[in-house]
């Protein structure tokens, strides 16, 4: 290829970033408290008198994944959805210091944007819906009476209101039985091996490495997504090179809060019942990092009518992401009846 | 991208397609000073301008330049940067007097929200301006082709690229890249 050529590809790709759909409304801001510049997007139905504040996963992962990839959209429709991207995580940039990667100090962040949202918009009823990580952060927040004061609903899916002793175990004995099946089918027989030799002599995943690994083990088990090829489809090149994403400090805050975030030992299971506002929880069925015995266990602790649980017969760690439409039916049901 | 971007992008581009030159292989012709501007891409397609100035410390085959670039860039909708990044460099010249060079640099990067900040205070959110100052070190690689003019001065289209580090960045080293499509005319 001649430089000519070259010169012409590079004018073809900057025009087309050029062209690119103006993808921001008015209402999207940074927050910054104790140096970290948190982005605030808040989409969808402004009017309505119910915000959702959606917790995003990791610890340090990003809730603009799922406004590309359009989650949310029917809620969006009837309610306003606020994503923001938590501390040193995704989107926020700044100079925060790893030694407010805590959870209390992320408690503290999501009361800045709960008291942003009641500043700016005022809305009658403010409604939180943590996935993963953020049912970790969720339920935290939800456990202190007086924060909990300023919400209305609580919706937790394949959340970490658990990530203790009993989730290890639970997550752990996920892979071993996929690698049992495997070995007993004569299928990669050596590697399976291998992956359960790594759980001998480890009762805890209260370790950088231990953590790392394993979540790899359960990718490789399949226990993010019921149908692997839903994996393809999550991230785009068009957002890499033309969202507002910025996916090289997504992918580099990821890693660096899983490594210096203490987290894998909080459970809050026996006090779920401290949370007396209404509360739906959602699960996937084929759930490998928090298996849906979790689920199980946190519908007894709360309590909860049938009403209010529900397990996704085809998904995985994400529902929202796995069965969409239903997921939204669900989540809309739900507020309609329970939160308007 | 910006009208400005783009009109920076479209004179490099027309450089390379329209300039005539005269052959030229006599090393101490090539330029002691030049300046220069080009399409800067932050992970190619977050666009800015770079605009640069060069200085020659020698003049032989391998040869050591000293430039300082001016760096601005945005990612729409996430961040506004601007980047001071002196370097030096070493540039091997070939006997049609183009160039393969590696640089090494570090400099200050300004780094703010491509939206509102807000801070809350005493029961209010107030609007900030601020952002964030970062320390850069980079690394980059560069080919040029020199063009004698008419007048015997140089115009020198050049295609390089760099990695650079964001530090801090919250608490850790983030490791960015970016390309450029650049031009330099020799002043002296």
């Amino acid at each position: 290829m001649n430089m000519h050529k070259i010169l012409l590809h590079l004018l073809i790709i900057t025009t087309i970033g050029s062209c690119e759909k103006e993808p921001l409304e008015d209402d999207y801001v940074f927050i910054r408290h104790k140096e970290a510049d948190m982005p605030v997007w808040v989409r969808g139905n402004l009017k309505s008198d119910v915000f959702i504040i959606f917790l995003h996963g990791g610890p340090g992962g990003s809730s603009f994944i799922d406004i590309h990839n359009n989650f949310f959209s029917d809620i969006e429709n009837r309610y306003a959805m606020v994503y923001y991207d938590q501390r040193a995580s995704g989107n926020s940039i700044g100079h925060s210091d790893d030694a407010l990667l805590t959870l209390d100090q992320f408690v503290e962040d999501l009361d800045i944007v709960v008291k942003y949202v009641q500043a700016v918009y005022n809305p009658l009823k403010i409604v939180l819906l943590g996935h993963s990580w953020g049912g970790t952060l969720g339920t935290a927040y939800l456990l202190n009476p007086n924060l909990r004061s300023k919400i209305s609903g609580w919706i937790e899916v394949d959340g970490g209101h658990n990530l203790g002793q009993t989730a290890y175990q639970y997550s752990r004995d996920y892979v071993l039985n996929v690698a049992d099946n495997h070995i007993s089918r004569g299928k990669d027989t050596k590697e399976w091996k291998q992956i359960k030799g790594y759980y001998q002599g480890k009762s805890s995943w209260r370790n950088t490495d231990v953590i790392i690994q394993h979540s790899k083990n359960v990718t490789k088990a399949g226990g993010y997504f019921y149908d692997d090829a839903n994996r393809e489809g999550l991230v785009g090149l068009d957002q890499i090179l033309f969202s507002e994403t910025d996916f090289i400090a997504l992918l580099a805050q990821n890693k660096h809060v899983i490594k210096k975030m203490d987290v894998w030992h909080y459970d809050f299971t026996s006090r779920l019942g401290e949370i007396d506002i209404p509360k739906l929880l959602l699960w996937g069925k084929a759930d490998g990092i928090l298996p849906v015995e979790l689920a199980y266990e946190a519908k007894v602790s709360m309590e909860l009518a049938d009403e209010f649980f529900h397990v996704f017969q085809k998904s995985a760690h994400s529902p929202h992401y796995e069965e969409t439409e239903l997921f939204n039916q669900k989540v809309i049901s739900f507020i309609e009846n329970y939160i308007e | 991208m910006r009208i400005s971007t783009k009109l920076v992008l479209a004179f490099i581009l027309a450089v390379f397609f329209v300039i005539k030159t005269k052959a030229q292989t006599e090393l101490n012709s090539i330029p002691q000073i030049s300046i220069g501007i080009g399409y800067f891409g932050e992970l190619l397609t977050h666009p800015g301008i770079v605009l640069f100035s060069e200085i020659a410390l020698n003049k032989t085959k391998n040869q050591l330049v000293a430039r300082i670039n001016f760096i601005g860039y945005r990612h729409k909708g996430h961040t506004r940067n601007y980047f001071v990044l002196p370097e030096i460099i070493y540039r091997r010249n070939t006997k049609k007097l183009n160039y393969w060079e590696a640089s090494l640099g570090t400099g200050l990067l300004y780094q703010l929200a491509d939206s509102p900040v807000y801070k809350y205070r005493q029961g209010a959110f107030i609007k900030k301006k601020s952002g964030w100052f970062h320390f850069a070190p980079s690394f980059g690689i560069r080919y040029g082709k020199n063009f004698s003019l008419d007048n015997g001065d140089f115009l020198t289209p050049s295609i390089g690229g760099r990695m650079f580090y964001q530090y801090p960045f919250n608490d850790m080293w983030l490791l960015r890249t970016g390309f450029d499509l650049s031009v330099s005319y020799q002043i002296k």
